[in-house]
């Protein structure tokens, strides 16, 4: 009898739910295969996430059905509530049945990759729909809240990272970034956990977006500056990871971007390496990130 | 290069092109190039003005607008817009569309 009200309590975890980018996907009609090689988070890694989305997808294998792609990139255009989402040559129907609901139609060519990128990109693609963005960024957690460094490759993201002593590792290079009622929230993208930035790991999963800083690197001295709206605005469109190429589209995205940099404090900060810069940034920060 | 550009030419903003202006100044994205632009609002006052007028008729309009002398304005308009036209922002065509 205790060993059955063991059992209620703790449920087996369903193999069919998994979490992707603090989305919550459910698979209905998978071929068991495909779904038993998921290296997707299980659902349990949700349970302490405030009111997350989820997306139930029925899930259709089309092995050699569909064209092979033309582009390695995730193209996702919502129209109303429905959005076509394609990536690595799979294809899925999104519609949204309520701010946090979602039902999906997958049509998968190839197999558990091509499945766990395509998923990957619906969750995205519900990321914009909230008004979010997914930015090419690195970040850690200071006293709290999250800092995220942009730039392009090797403009020394990750080292600013490990120079910011005191500090946390929160994203490595792929970050969420979603309005809530307090400003913006953060959380990295699945497989994008913090990784030699010789820092200790952040055990957050969600932060508030303290600032947004371009990363430079100088000889001297650290710098930490506000930039103006419109230079925000720039550096922020390049770091932003973009699926819709329609105008409309774009224009939805200049829109979310230039409230973002309304709402977070976004600057430079010129690195010195072998110079730590959490100090100059938790000054900058407390003096209301001039 | 710029130079030769016709003034009687008509300008409109090029179809996969977005824009939004802030801070007084504006953003222009060329879709397909990826590439984000910003343009001061003399600039920005152009782009607004490339909608189906000729780049002589532009001319003419920053010149009452901006106080600046005729030649001026016609010479940094031909080539404000042969700038705009070779990062593919805007679409140049020798007759008004109807």
């Amino acid at each position: 009898m205790q060993a059955a009200q063991t059992l209620r309590a703790h449920p087996p975890e369903p193999l069919t739910r998994r979490c992707v980018a603090g989305v919550e996907v459910e698979l209905l009609g998978a071929p068991p295969e495909l779904v038993a090689g998921l290296r997707l988070p299980g659902s349990a890694a949700l349970s302490d996430r405030p009111a997350p989305s989820r997306i139930s997808c029925v899930v259709r294998a089309f092995p050699e059905a569909l064209d092979p792609p033309e582009d390695h990139r995730a193209r996702w255009r919502w129209t109303g509530d429905s959005c076509d989402v394609a990536y690595l040559g799979c294809e899925a129907r999104l519609r949204a049945l309520s701010p946090t609901r979602y039902a999906a139609s997958l049509a998968v060519r190839g197999g558990v990759t091509e499945l766990e990128a395509l998923l990957g990109a619906l969750a995205v693609a519900t990321v914009y729909r909230r008004g979010g963005v997914v930015l090419h960024a690195a970040g850690v957690e200071l006293d709290g809240r999250a800092v995220l460094f942009v730039g392009p490759s090797g403009a020394g993201k990750t080292t600013a990272c490990s120079l910011t002593a005191g500090a946390r590792g929160f994203v490595r290079d792929r970050a969420v970034l979603v309005p809530d009622r307090k400003g913006w929230a953060a959380w990295a993208l699945p497989g994008w956990a913090p990784i030699d930035q010789g820092l200790e790991p952040s055990s957050a999963h969600r932060l508030p977006v303290a600032a947004i800083l371009a990363v430079d690197q100088g000889d001297t001295e650290v710098v930490v500056q506000r930039c103006t709206a419109i230079e925000a605005a720039r550096v922020l469109r390049e770091s932003t990871m973009t699926g819709d190429a329609s105008r409309e589209g774009e224009l939805a995205l200049l829109d979310v971007l230039a409230g973002l940099a309304r709402d977070v404090p976004c600057g430079s900060v010129t690195t010195v390496l072998g110079r730590p810069c959490g100090g100059a940034l938790r000054d900058w920060l407390e003096r209301g990130a001039p | 290069m710029t130079s030769e550009l016709d003034p009687s030419l008509i300008v409109r903003q090029g179809g996969r092109t977005a824009s939004r202006m802030i801070d007084g100044k504006a953003v222009v994205v060329v879709i397909d190039a990826q590439r984000m632009h910003v343009l001061n609002p003399v600039g920005a006052r152009v782009w607004e003005l490339c909608d189906g007028r000729s780049v002589g008729s532009i001319a003419e309009h920053i010149t009452r607008e901006f106080a600046i002398d005729g030649e001026t304005a016609l010479r940094d308009v031909v080539r404000f817009v042969s700038e705009l036209n070779d990062v593919g922002a805007v679409q140049l065509s020798a007759e008004p569309s109807t």
